[in-house]
């Protein structure tokens, strides 16, 4: 069960229907196994020969199941390859005669080797209430083919699921197949490029309806750098949305759902939970707070400061007055004690339900219940966010990998006396390229050493940029451990010298998302210099740091998808030193962009240098606008990434005079 | 590996009368005394009750565990979990929170505890599971207690005791209570390191010994540091014998006792003959006449052939299988491979021996601890020209004669027969055996650039790494993963071209032939060009902090040896040559010389890590080294361009 779900989603399901035989039951392999030569120049340590995939959905005894059946066959020809696929598990999550795994190998000589029941081990995790059946492949060997037929019964809640079908091997072959009563009304979708799901009426028993779609080939997908997979992989998905049977439809649709949320979270507290609440709104301090953001930012800080978030606790397990009391709770549950207080301080907000987009990206034209999976707040009025179960993020600043998609928003209606959630599938835009900096500023001091000159550094970090980190400093009580964090984070470069008046402004949550997390520090270093006689090579380039290079890449595939849209800022001021010349500071000069369609900058890395007397300060400025560049768009993509690279190459030379 | 260590569970603790103390001043002092600590052990207490019942010795073990909690974000402890197996029985779990309520504690119990099987690790099945639950309401000055009572089902596995923790520890005790006629041994490591106080009694017949440590300081582990068991102060205990009906029965009164148990578990392997694997090996060796080969020939073969998948459920994780179920199955652990490879070799006409043995991460000798403790490994040992070879095929890539890196310099215990054994010192493997040698020609361009050929070869370890890094990587990743390994002048290194030699034959070093070229590497002004010919900044960041507690482990010791010969461009002359420099002890040594021949310039860079362990009191020395590199890194050398 999934973080925000819990039982309230009923199944809609006709009671008198009869139960259905699982159409794959008898299903088994040809005696001989498929046998496979790949091509001479076919370097493929992996190929999946065929792939067969079916789900058939049945209601027995008014409960809802899932029948599964996977027939596999995967030639293996490397020795990770054999790895790889040595281990099988199935998940069984009932008891039923219908899980099974059969496995056999056919070797290069045409050998077979047969798994039996013997090999069969099985696993159970009570908590998640997870159990596996496993097993290890006996006789595999690079050249084999090895053949797994999988079948289970699984309980299900019809809500659906999203099957991917791609993978970083290669496919031939592949059919998923959808098998249903036929009073029942499913919902599919494929997405990049697998085919849509048809009528195949070749086999069907009376009663049931069959889905399938095939695909000869499925070519391997790899990830790639700045690259949302997740995105453009080939899958499936089905949901259940009617049954003819009781004629009602919208089953599972976000309309329902969205009206399931909103009262799940705002179920009217008990006298016991309001009393409790306002213990606690009364001890986080709000109370005598008037600003409305300073109340969400209070709140949420005493509650994550004082509540845990824990994974191993059941959604919708506690009261608001026991999660109080307990001080650990699920994530829909803290949300819930959120919305709650949010009401009684009649703050207005909407609740989020949506994923992390390199998990499963949340498309529009798709209503899947696959896509919520965490619980976040949105304040229309201020046009922020809060994300409950992330105890390092502020109001303000939300996970970026649950942006840049959409989300399922669902806010309060009132008709009458009656109130009802109103959900709403709206884009969860990105931050703007100035929310999330990172700047750096030096000064460097030749005057006491050319070999081992002085650097001040002010490091400065906002937005995501200081979202790994600028809380930590709340939840670290060892002054040691803070000190060496801040340490860690200028190491970059200071390298191994000694820091001298070392300090830190903004740290901790109270900052978050408000004001930047600043460190600086000075240091002596021979890191920036080299030597070549009574010249001196300034590697001036280096002192923004390493900089991400894409110089030699892969034949790229994916379009381009960054993390977040930033801005970098740097500056490095220092005087020529007395007796020295510098005669190529012309190479500081750079400017590397990508114009978007309107010929407008929104990607670029630009340096620059002014000149006042001996003291030369030079200015570099890197921005990434937009986050999203089609593939077509990789080379001058690469281009911006790579120029800052490029900086890191700049070094100048001072020679005596 | 097997799962010997998975038995040594997190050793646990106990109160007494902590309901009625004040749970207020309790907490004052407590967080008075550890200001900036979270959470702090107040009590820790081990009891084993080691009795003889019905003819069998019984062995349970309490254990409790006191946890102060001492911030206000306290719940981020309310997850627990204790891992138990069939031979190290749960048999009990009770926990709870102790609320600081006005006058005394609360005690709130756990009422729900949910069984896992831990399919995590390296393990693929065992019989491991994790009794998983929630402590309610923690808050600051709550105590999180947690009772386990475990029955030790074999008297051979009894765990040791710790008197560190991660967090620090107000009170700690391991009590021992021994009917009469148990016989007890034990051995306390590096305790000098806490202050415990030993004490024995006798009462009712039962002897009663009791070890006692207060004011713990936490254990903080580092980077790249032995093992805690080399540091951490914890007491190992033992049953010797006891007496039966007035018989004496031996458990572990020696050495001998842990090679006779042992050799119980492996008195049925491989007894009978198996046509199928002699048919095997007679074909694998029938063009080999050496000992020599036909053993290199028996290991390759079980390396390549014998993928690594643990079966380790109860006394699994104990008894090697059947060679001829690995030689089916292709897969086993570190046991299924030395049963193989010993029954192998036999049906080749060569003597060889099943070999317990502890990685690296275990110190002691078994001359220092004769229990089960000691080792968590098993290889085969053979004979040749008077020497023992050590033969681990849980290393795929490593050459015959090198043992795994792991259990390097650790003492084997070799069985020899039924009631022979021998204790013989893996060997080291030499630095120069671990070499990268990477020898490069440069030229640079008329437009700066620099162009270069390269042949780098990588042996024994260093060879394992690259190896295991690449696996079955395409050609197009391969070419990506060793632009990241031989990257050479900056990260604008282009790999144009590589070619791979020796990828499958172990006696040979792994040797790459590549081309290259590096743009925006060299500095040019009017009449003047300047080149960095060190184009491997090796450990240049690699100083230790003054603070560190710990030694510094490497896995293994290793050489570097780097020529870069550099043609001077048509029209200049040298201006300036950097000078050589060198240093050498006991653990280090580099060496950078500078040569000129014709207009060839040659830098010659050679870099030797002689150690292990680099113990602290060479921390300084080490740091000397990586500021010698630095300086060294830095110098370029100058060329003009002739009038």
């Amino acid at each position: 069960m999934k973080p925000v779900f819990n039982l309230i989603i009923s199944l809609f399901i006709c009671q008198t229907c009869l139960a259905q035989k699982f159409v794959y039951q008898d299903y088994t392999w040809d005696k001989t196994p498929v046998a496979y030569k790949p091509a001479a120049n076919d370097t493929n340590t992996e190929v999946i020969l065929f792939d067969k995939i079916a789900y058939q959905v049945s209601v027995e005894n008014s409960s809802g199941y899932e029948y599964f059946l996977r027939h596999k066959a995967t030639y293996v020809n490397s020795d990770q390859a054999v790895e790889r696929n040595n281990k099988v598990y199935l998940p069984v999550n009932i008891n039923s005669d219908f899980n099974k795994i059969h496995v056999r190998v056919m070797k290069s000589n045409g050998e077979i080797i047969e798994m039996n029941e013997k090999d069969i081990k099985e696993a159970v995790d009570e908590d998640s209430k997870r159990k596996y059946k496993y097993l290890a492949v006996r006789g595999l060997v690079p050249g084999s083919v090895v053949e797994l037929i999988s079948t289970y019964k699984s309980s299900s809640d019809f809500t659906g699921k999203r099957f991917v079908l791609q993978s970083e091997y290669p496919a031939k072959n592949c059919s998923f197949e959808l098998i249903y009563p036929d009073h029942l009304v499913i919902d599919t979708k494929s997405f990049n490029g697998f085919p849509n799901l048809e009528k195949d009426t070749s086999y069907l028993a009376d009663g049931l309806k069959c889905l399938k779609a095939s695909a000869s080939y499925i070519p391997a997908l790899k990830s790639e750098k700045y690259s949302n997979r997740t995105e453009h992989i080939q899958a499936v998905a089905y949901k259940l949305t009617g049954n003819l049977n009781t004629r009602r439809l919208n089953i599972n649709s976000y309309d329902k759902l969205a009206d399931i949320f909103f009262n799940n979270m705002n179920l009217a507290p008990s006298k016991a939970e309001l009393k409790s609440l306002e213990k606690f709104l009364a001890a986080s301090g709000v109370n005598n707070l008037k600003n409305e953001e300073e109340k969400i930012r209070k709140l949420e800080d005493y509650v994550k400061k004082t509540i845990f978030h824990s994974d191993q606790i059941p959604a919708y397990s506690s009261t608001i007055d026991q999660l109080i009391e307990q001080k650990a709770g699920s994530e829909a549950d803290i949300t819930r004690l959120f919305v709650a207080a949010f009401n009684m301080l009649n703050i207005e907000h909407e609740i989020l339900v949506t994923c992390n987009r390199y998990d499963a990206y949340f498309v529009k034209d798709y209503e899947g219940l696959n896509y919520l999976d965490n619980f976040f707040l949105y304040f229309p009025k201020y046009n922020k966010y809060l994300a409950p179960s992330f105890v390092l993020y502020r109001y303000g600043l939300m996970p970026y990998q649950y942006r840049n998609h959409y989300g399922l928003f669902v806010k309060k209606t009132s008709l009458g006396n009656l109130t009802t959630g109103l959900g709403e599938v709206r884009f969860i835009d990105t931050d703007t390229y100035l929310d999330n900096n990172d700047s750096i500023y030096v000064q460097v001091d030749f005057s006491k050493s050319m070999e081992m000159p002085e650097y001040k550094f002010r490091l400065t970090f906002a937005g995501h940029e200081a979202s790994s980190v600028q809380s930590v400093f709340d939840f670290i009580k060892e002054e040691k451990q803070k000190d060496e964090l801040r340490r860690e984070l200028l190491k970059t470069f200071s390298d191994e010298a000694e820091l001298e008046n070392l300090k830190s402004e903004n740290e901790g949550t109270a900052y978050f998302a408000k004001k930047p997390l600043i460190l600086s520090a000075s240091f002596k270093s021979g890191k920036y210099m080299d030597k070549a006689g009574s010249k001196y090579i300034f590697k001036i380039g280096d002192l923004i740091g390493p900089q991400e290079q894409m110089y030699q890449e892969e034949a790229r595939k994916l379009p381009i998808e960054m993390n977040y849209c930033k801005n970098y800022f740097r500056t490095i001021t220092f005087k020529i030193p007395a007796g020295y010349k510098l005669t190529n500071a012309d190479k500081i000069n750079m400017d590397v962009f990508h114009n978007d369609e309107k010929g407008n900058r929104d990607m670029a890395f630009k340096s620059w240098y002014v000149t006042k007397n001996d003291e030369i300060t030079v200015y570099v400025e890197e921005y990434y606008k937009t986050i999203n560049l089609p593939v077509s768009e990789y080379e001058n993509f690469k281009n911006v990434i790579n120029a800052a690279a490029d900086f890191n190459k700049i070094a100048l030379l001072f020679e005596p005079k | 590996m097997t799962r010997f260590t998975c038995l040594f569970f997190a050793v646990v603790f106990s109160v007494i009368n902590l309901l009625y103390a004040q749970p207020k001043a309790e907490f004052e002092l407590i967080h008075n005394k550890h200001p900036e600590q979270i959470a702090v052990f107040t009590d820790i207490h081990e009891t084993v009750n080691i009795s003889v019942l019905e003819g069998k010795l019984n062995i349970k073990r309490r254990v409790e565990k006191n946890l102060m909690l001492l911030d206000d974000r306290a719940a981020v402890f309310s997850e627990g979990s204790v891992a138990y197996s069939s031979l190290i029985y749960l048999n009990k779990i009770e926990a709870s929170t102790l609320y600081p309520a006005e006058k005394k504690y609360k005690e709130i119990k756990v009422t729900e505890f949910k069984d896992k099987d831990d399919l995590s690790g390296g393990i693929f099945h065992d019989d491991v599971k994790v009794k998983k639950f929630n402590f309610p309401s923690l808050v600051k000055g709550a105590i999180r207690k947690v009772v386990l009572n475990f029955e030790v089902r074999d008297p051979y596995m009894l765990t040791p005791f710790h008197i560190q923790e991660g967090l620090p520890v107000e009170n700690t005790e391991l009590t021992i209570v021994c009917d009469e006629g148990v016989e007890l041994g034990y051995k306390i490591f590096n305790g000098s390191k806490a202050d415990i106080a030993f004490t024995t009694r006798k009462e009712s017949g039962k002897t009663i010994y009791s070890w006692k440590a207060k004011n713990v300081e936490k254990y903080e582990s580092e980077d790249n540091a032995p093992d805690e068991l080399y540091y951490a102060p914890h007491i190992i205990y033992y049953i010797k014998n006891y007496k039966l009906n007035g018989e004496k029965k031996r458990v572990l009164e020696s050495l001998d006792d842990l090679h006779a148990y042992y050799n119980k578990l492996i008195e049925n392997l491989n007894t009978d003959t198996k046509s199928e694997i002699k048919t095997f090996v007679d074909s694998l060796v029938k063009d080999l006449s050496a000992d020599e080969a036909k053993i290199k020939a028996i290991y390759y073969w079980v390396k390549d052939n014998i993928k690594y998948i643990a079966f380790e459920s109860g006394y699994e994780g104990f008894i090697p299988r059947q060679s001829i179920d690995v030689f089916n199955k292709r897969y086993g652990d570190c046991k299924d491979m030395s049963s193989i490879i010993t029954d192998m070799l036999k049906y080749a006409g060569i003597e060889s021996y099943l070999t317990w043995i502890g990685s690296r991460e275990i110190p002691y000798k078994y001359t220092e601890n004769h229990t089960m403790n000691t080792d968590n490994h098993m290889i085969a040992a053979v004979k040749l020209n008077g020497n023992y070879i050590f033969l681990d095929a849980t290393a795929p890539h490593t050459p015959f004669g090198y043992p795994s890196s792991f259990i390097q310099g650790k003492e084997a215990m070799i069985n020899i027969s039924k009631d022979k054994y021998e204790l013989v010192t893996v060997p080291v493997v030499e630095a120069s055996k671990n070499m990268i040698k990477d020898s490069v020609y440069i030229e640079m361009t008329k437009d700066f650039k620099i162009i270069g050929d390269g042949v780098v070869s990588y042996s024994g370890y260093e060879r394992d790494n690259i190896l295991y890094r690449l696996n079955d990587s395409s050609k197009e990743k391969r070419q990506s993963i060793l632009r990241s390994y031989f990257q050479k002048g900056s990260n604008k290194f282009y790999l144009d071209f590589f070619e791979e030699k020796n990828i499958t034959n172990r006696d040979e070093d792994y040797v790459i032939n590549y081309r290259f070229n590096i743009s925006d590497y060299v500095l040019s002004s009017d009449n003047e060009i300047f080149v960095n010919l060190n184009l491997d900044k090796i450990y240049d960041k690699s100083s230790i902090d003054k603070s560190r507690k710990s030694d510094f482990e490497y896995s293994y010791k290793r050489k570097f040896y780097n020529i870069v010969v550099f043609r001077i461009p048509d029209g200049y002359e040298l201006n300036y040559l950097p000078s050589d420099n060198k240093y050498s002890d006991e653990n280090l040594s580099v060496e950078f010389s500078y040569k000129i021949d014709g207009n060839k310039i040659t830098l010659k860079t050679i870099i030797e890590f002689k150690y292990l362990i680099l113990e602290k009191k060479n921390f300084e020395n080490w740091n000397n080294f990586v500021a010698l590199l630095k300086k060294n890194y830095s110098e370029s050398i100058s060329l003009k361009k002739k009038v």
